[in-house]
């Protein structure tokens, strides 16, 4: 087990270089930020001048090294703009970003677990038909629109729930009334892709012969429901699980900025505008390592729900 | 089963008039074809038929719910909204066709070479869409986006740049279980050219699982763009793209809920459209592809 880890991360290596290549690359080829950041009409020379300050004027090679270098040792480097140590900044706010994704997590797996198993025991009736009608226009729903509907009805009409921002950690009363429509944002729509497949997956497991046999030694409904099918059906959706991690950061940026909320995703588009590249880059470095990261977590689940799994 | 004995009726019919039967017989992806075709009416013939242009501002009724004269209300500067809604649906199906376009193309070509000739070229390509793959997409987009600064064209390369890796896989692996099949091997053993091969074997065998694919994914790039113009990292206002007028209406939402609501609920009609066509098509061409394209 340790061994399989310790491989998981040496494979993983590679990937993140060549994902600081890819960032590096992004940021560099295109449009000089420095002119961007002083507008028309200041003098070349000053431009210039603060291209050396930051080392912009030494080869792409070069500084791709010294930034790689720098953030290995936990140094991402300064904002262009502010001065301020891209570490810091990125460290100010993770823990926004995610406690945001872990919840919205939770709660697709809340919504589409049942709502999936009740689909597929009670196939072809109301409650399928009406929970596939509801996945398919979740499905449909552009993601920041869910989130101003929700704003509007909760905020606007009803005055029931802040409309941004976070107020206060998710124990607290007013924190955890900050936290329902971000997290909901984030973790509905996703819910109906998972609805999907644990429907459709447990009706395959419902086929099998060892149900069957289950039910022909005269076991209880709930346990050949609970014990024998969900533990099988569970694993393409862990599969799932894996795959759509990267999208859960990608949706936490535009939940972020819908709802204000302080954390990387806000932060990531703020820099992109304004061309602050080491910004970008440091988050952009750091998304990529909790997704590898997330991921290798999911793989280490397998293990654990299907004892047949094994790693070497 | 009861398909098959509809079908041995018609058995002397095409495989593409089989195709078309069963897609017929599917009502939601029928629903999905009329929706379709509605928006591409719209944006064709819709401009005739909007109420006033798009941009033409009026303030004597600012920010005026829906009523008679403005079907769907008008925003800060008096503009009608389901006007520019009817205008926006050009630049919609534009992002959508010329994402898919660059998406299919790349795809296509870098799926083909890394499944037809394997080998080091393969592993290298296949190792780069891992890579692409562990940055989130939207992420991924919205830094090129960012690169390249907005616009509609630099938008449908960034989301084309990312979009790519799914369509490349997805065709790498349709090659990689034909190519091994005897039509392929005696076209080789005929002393057959590896382009001909390609284009006279291989092609047309991944062309059904490439238009499913095609038509799904069409849904994802409209709603990426969506998203990337509500960031402002996409097409710029006053352009009627219906991202940017869902951000336009976001400053609005406490007092003109129709501002934002009506071109979200344009987008949701669009890409609910696409996915029933594009599941209908899947289930046409092959009840048994897999679900989980």
């Amino acid at each position: 087990m340790l061994q399989y880890i310790i491989k998981r991360f040496l494979m993983v290596i590679p990937i993140i270089i060549g994902v600081t290549i890819i960032v590096f690359a992004l940021m560099h080829v295109t449009g000089d930020p420095i002119a961007l950041m002083f507008g028309p009409g200041v003098s070349s020379e000053m431009v210039a001048q603060r291209r050396a300050e930051l080392g912009l004027d030494r080869p792409l090679i070069q500084q791709y090294f010294s930034w790689l270098g720098n953030a290995v040792t936990g140094d991402l480097g300064r904002s262009i703009r502010t001065g301020d140590s891209v570490a810091s900044m990125i460290q100010d706010r993770i823990g926004a970003t995610l406690e945001l994704t872990v919840i919205a997590l939770l709660i697709t797996l809340l919504v589409s677990v049942p709502a999936g198993i009740v689909s597929a025991v009670k196939k072809y009736t109301i409650f399928d038909h009406l929970s596939r009608i509801f996945a398919m226009l979740w499905v449909s729903m552009p993601m920041f629109w869910l989130g101003l509907i929700l704003i509007l009805f909760f905020g606007v009409f009803w005055q029931v729930l802040p409309v941004s921002g976070r107020h206060g950690p998710l124990w607290t009363g007013a924190g955890f009334l900050s936290f329902i429509m971000p997290s909901l944002t984030l973790g509905l729509p996703p819910a109906a892709l998972f609805m999907r497949l644990i429907r459709s997956s447990m009706i395959d497991v419902f086929n099998e012969d060892y149900i069957r046999t289950a039910r022909s030694k005269g076991l209880g409904e709930n346990i050949i429901v609970y014990k024998h099918a969900l533990r099988n059906a569970i694993l393409p959706v862990v599969t799932l699980l894996g795959m759509r991690i990267p999208w859960l950061f990608g949706g936490s940026v535009i939940t972020e900025t819908v709802f204000s909320w302080p954390g990387m995703g806000r932060l990531l588009v703020d820099s992109i505008l304004k061309r602050d590249y080491p910004i970008v880059q440091g988050i952009v470095l750091i998304i990529a390592i909790l997704v590898i990261f997330f991921n290798l977590v999911v793989d280490l689940l397998y293990g654990y729900i299907d004892p047949r799994i094994r790693y070497d | 089963m009861f398909f098959r004995k509809k079908e041995k009726k018609t058995s002397s019919s095409s495989e593409m008039g089989r195709v078309i039967n069963r897609f017929k017989k599917n009502h939601l992806a029928v629903l999905g074809l009329i929706i379709v075709v509605l928006i591409i009416m719209a944006t064709i013939i819709g401009p005739f038929f909007s109420p006033y242009p798009p941009g033409k501002q009026n303030f004597e009724v600012l920010l005026a719910p829906p009523s008679a004269e403005h079907l769907m209300g008008t925003d800060s500067l008096g503009r009608d909204v389901f006007s520019r809604i009817i205008f926006g649906a050009r630049y919609t199906m534009l992002i959508g066709v010329g994402v898919v376009a660059v998406v299919a193309f790349v795809g296509t070509v870098l799926g083909l070479i890394a499944g037809y000739y394997g080998g080091k070229i393969d592993f290298v390509l296949m190792r780069l869409v891992d890579m692409l793959l562990s940055i989130p997409a939207l992420v991924l987009a919205l830094g090129i986006a960012g690169a390249l600064g907005g616009g509609l064209i630099n938008m449908i390369v960034a989301i084309g740049a990312v979009g790519w890796t799914q369509f490349a896989r997805l065709v790498r692996g349709e090659v990689l279980s034909i190519k091994n099949n005897d039509y392929v091997t005696a076209a080789r053993a005929l002393g057959g050219r590896n382009s001909r091969i390609i284009i006279r074997h291989i092609i047309p065998n991944i062309i059904a699982p490439m238009i499913v694919f095609t038509t799904l994914y069409i849904p994802s790039a409209i709603l990426w763009a969506a998203a990337l113009s509500f960031l402002g990292l996409g097409v710029q206002p006053p352009t009627p793209e219906w991202g940017a007028l869902i951000a336009e209406g976001r400053g609005f939402i406490h007092f003109a809920w129709w501002i934002s609501t009506f071109p979200g609920l344009a987008i949701m009609i669009t890409v609910l459209g696409f996915n029933f066509m594009g599941d209908g098509l899947r289930d046409a061409f092959d009840p048994k592809m897999g679900k989980e394209l």
